[in-house]
């Protein structure tokens, strides 16, 4: 493992502590890293030092939450877990899928079904100007040429040519509903995990 | 050494350290690895508490064409060190209170 390794699998074991944070940690040990080097020692012997990155990783974030939350080490990971908390957590999971999961679905599958309708809806609107136009030249030809079957025609092209111009519209919204559908998701995710976007 | 009792030497070791003059963070492990063992990651949260509780500030000097942070004592950092003293006076008719098997 070379030093920019080890300061990738760092950084990532950091990954629940804002950003600020993790620049500083890192900051920290880029000074320490250059002492180091300055003091003789090799890139391997620093390392060595420096221990697992996973787990200097993990003592550092214990460390910073445990005096955050000035609960010391009994509130992270100093106790293990009971039958009750993972009754509990099943619980939370539950009263989350009722009331968030459900609802969420129904919306992304509103909005999804939305954005198919459109997306059918202007291709359907200049198929069926052209229908209507070519139903009407059948009939012209079976009835003769008349002013209300030419008037037909006429409606015909008109709802074939709102289609076309409609049809960009409803493709952009389509878009817009499907990448809602999407947005739905991260959102809701960001609320329930409590994630600062800073953190991402 | 238990845990609680390892992090209240260590921060009072690092005041100590940093009571003759100011000093930078490889130096301060360095002065205090051959009494009590310390790694950068224990030392981090110390250097961030004592700065959150006011008992050390810093300041970044260039050294070598890098920055380097510096950390210096400050009076509330001295009384920290000075209850520490008067603690282990405590701690000291304890420890002989418990040799001597309660009887004193």
């Amino acid at each position: 493992m070379n030093r920019r390794e080890w300061e990738k699998q760092f950084k990532k074991r950091l990954s629940s502590l804002p950003k600020s944070e993790r620049a500083k940690a890192l900051e920290y040990y880029g000074e320490m890293y250059a002492d180091r080097r300055d003091a003789g020692m090799t890139e391997e012997e620093i390392l060595r030092e420096f221990g697992d990155p996973a787990d200097a990783a993990e003592k550092l974030a214990a460390d910073l939450r445990a005096d955050a939350g000035g609960t010391g080490e009994a509130a992270h990971g100093g106790r293990e877990a009971t039958a009750g908390d993972t009754a509990a957590r099943v619980f939370v999971a539950v009263l989350l899928f009722i009331f968030v999961g459900i609802p969420l679905l129904g919306i992304v599958f509103c909005l999804a079904a939305a954005g198919a309708a459109l997306f059918v809806s202007g291709f359907a609107f200049i198929l069926a100007g052209f229908a209507d136009f070519v139903y009407f030249i059948v009939q012209m030809c079976l009835l003769g040429v008349s002013g209300a079957l030419v008037a037909h025609l006429g409606l015909g092209l008109g709802i074939a040519a709102a289609g076309f111009l409609l049809t960009p519209l409803f493709l952009y919204l389509t878009k817009v509903f499907f990448r809602l559908c999407g947005k739905v998701f991260t959102v809701t995710g960001r609320i329930v995990t409590g994630k600062k976007r800073e953190a991402n | 050494m238990d845990i609680q009792l390892k992090k209240g030497l260590l921060d009072v070791c690092v005041l100590s350290v940093l009571r003759k003059e100011e000093s930078y963070g490889y130096k301060i492990i360095s002065d205090i690895a051959p009494y009590i063992e310390i790694s950068e990651s224990t030392l981090y949260p110390i250097l961030k508490r004592l700065e959150a509780t006011g008992a050390v500030t810093t300041h970044s000097r260039e050294y070598n064409g890098r920055l380097r942070k510096y950390y210096a004592i400050t009076e509330k950092g001295r009384q920290k060190i000075r209850e520490f003293i008067e603690d282990i006076k405590e701690f000291e008719k304890i420890y002989q209170f418990i040799l001597s098997g309660g009887e004193l």
